[in-house]
């Protein structure tokens, strides 16, 4: 671990001798300092927040493949893929349900359709270029969400769409609300939920308004 | 020996030009309370007046590191400051947390009470201006029954104050000691004395707020000492369970008895609307509060 962490730097310094007020109240409006330099208000600072998350795919990239040559497991990406190549449906998830969806794939594989998985390892910055590659010129989508936006959809669906914006082919895109509460989720579910929304495709039909719920109701 | 004007020290680790506002009895007693840290202090403070004191980014006015930590987690951010210096093997330097009475009784009591219960190595203190002032002056759990606040505008509060000191006597700590700003001196020497002492140690300050009570500015001091010599704040300390009256408080004991609570009441428009009922509701507890003190020291002496 010496071997692939940088030493130990401390950001935030308590000293009597070099006295400093951290996370003090910040206006919206930028301030002087004490020397006379202009400095950063609010929305300044949350610029850079945006401005840091922007830049931290490539470094995201970049360490995830270092830690691989050290580690031998390699994080070099911010997506994964399962048997995509030749897929013309795709699920898409994230963590751990992702991993389920791969033997739900196989399940369908099985059954002679295409299907492959798209695992999304980083939320922020939303891997935009990368998903809408792999999704691109597909023909369905099924997205996998254990969370809900109350009054639309899963939090991973809306930025699938989000993503699919401006793209030239018309993907159909599906949305399953599943494992809340850390209920779980099987692959065999996970099928037949794919299964249904095959079957529910229609021509122009792209996206249906609400998700649908894997549960009792 | 004892603290005078004269042998404090001169050195000031508040500096000029702090937000608070004009005849604030908290900048007065945060300056003795660093006077007597002597810089050799990390403070941590909650969202309260202090952080208004504190001054903005990218200003302060305070001469002291300092973390400013959510509401409730002044006592908990305090316990990783003490963690951080033993880890570090820094030693001399008194971890202080300082917050409001809102801060302390209200939001910030969980923290506070599981860091004495695990005799955590640091210095509370709690300025205790009883309401939420630099928010509007909302009631908190140190607001006095009948006082006019921003959240009982019409009645005034319809319940009585915490006692906060007796409180934290009650988790066993090392050091308690309630102290006022118009008794700098007192307060000097209790924060000095809780320096040299390990464990938790938690000193209550009693801060008058001129607009907040409703009183002018240039009566923080005398309301004060009124709060004092009509028995509302008693100033003593309880060191390893020994009591002990205090400066004005202890001369009150000795000779000459307080003053009606109405003298203190009547100079504040907070309590214009406090009926005759509640009046005499708060004297009888300053003065049963003031019987249990008299006896406690009593007991302390033979």
């Amino acid at each position: 671990m010496d071997r692939f962490l940088p030493a130990y730097r401390p950001h935030t310094i308590l000293d009597p001798a070099n006295p400093k007020n951290y996370n003090l109240v910040t206006l919206a409006n930028p301030r002087v300092n004490a020397e006379g330099v202009l400095c950063h208000g609010y929305m300044e600072l949350r610029y850079l927040l945006q401005e840091a998350l922007q830049n931290a795919g490539e470094i995201i990239v970049r360490v995830g493949g270092e830690f691989g040559e050290v580690f031998g497991r390699s994080y070099a990406n911010m997506v994964w893929e399962y048997r995509l190549d030749d897929a013309d449906v795709v699920v898409v998830a994230m963590g751990s349900l992702a991993m389920e969806a791969t033997v739900a794939a196989d399940m369908l594989r099985e059954a002679g359709h295409k299907v492959g998985v798209l695992g999304l390892r980083v939320f922020r910055p939303f891997p935009k270029a990368d998903v809408a590659e792999a999704l691109e010129k597909r023909r369905l989508v099924v997205v996998f969400d254990k969370n809900i936006s109350y009054g639309l959809e899963g939090a991973t669906c809306s930025e699938i769409k989000s993503t699919l914006y401006g793209s030239s082919t018309r993907t159909v895109i599906r949305n399953y609300i599943v494992g809340l509460g850390g209920r779980d989720v099987k692959a065999r579910e996970m099928a037949d939920a794919v299964n249904r929304s095959l079957l529910s495709m229609k021509e122009g039909d792209l996206n249906e308004e609400y998700p649908e719920w894997i549960c009792a109701i | 020996m004892k603290t005078t004007a004269v042998n404090i020290t001169e050195k000031e680790y508040l500096l000029p030009g702090n937000r608070t506002c004009p005849g604030c009895a908290l900048s007065l007693a945060y300056r003795y309370i660093l006077k007597a840290l002597e810089g050799q202090a990390i403070a941590t403070v909650p969202a309260s007046c202090l952080t208004v004191l504190h001054g903005m980014y990218p200003v302060t006015s305070v001469a002291v590191p300092c973390v400013n930590t959510p509401f409730a987690t002044t006592a908990a951010s305090a316990t990783g400051l003490v963690a951080g210096l033993k880890a570090l093997g820094k030693e001399g330097l008194t971890v202080v947390a300082i917050a409001g009475d809102g801060g302390t009784y209200d939001i910030g009591i969980q923290a506070l009470s599981a860091a004495a219960e695990r005799q955590t190595d640091f210095l509370y203190i709690c300025y205790d201006n009883e309401g939420y002032m630099n928010t509007g002056n909302q009631r908190s759990g140190s607001t006095p029954l009948g006082a006019i606040s921003g959240t009982t505008p019409i009645l005034g509060k319809q319940q009585n104050q915490k006692d906060i000191a007796a409180i934290m006597e009650a988790h066993g700590i090392p050091y308690v000691a309630t102290a006022s700003a118009s008794y700098p001196l007192d307060l000097y020497d209790k924060v000095r004395k809780a320096r040299t002492i390990r464990g938790t140690r938690f000193i209550h300050v009693f801060t008058p707020c001129p607009p907040g009570w409703s009183f002018p500015f240039n009566n923080t001091i005398s309301i004060g000492k009124l709060a004092v010599e009509t028995g509302w704040v008693i100033l003593y300390e309880v060191e390893d369970g020994v009591f002990r009256l205090t400066s004005a408080s202890e001369s009150i004991a000795r000779k000459g008895n307080l003053k009606p609570l109405r003298e203190y009441t009547a100079e504040q428009g907070r309590f214009k609307n406090i009926t005759e009922e509640q009046i005499n509701e708060l004297q009888d507890r300053v003065n049963a509060r003031w019987k249990r003190c008299l006896e406690r020291a009593g007991d302390s002496q033979s």
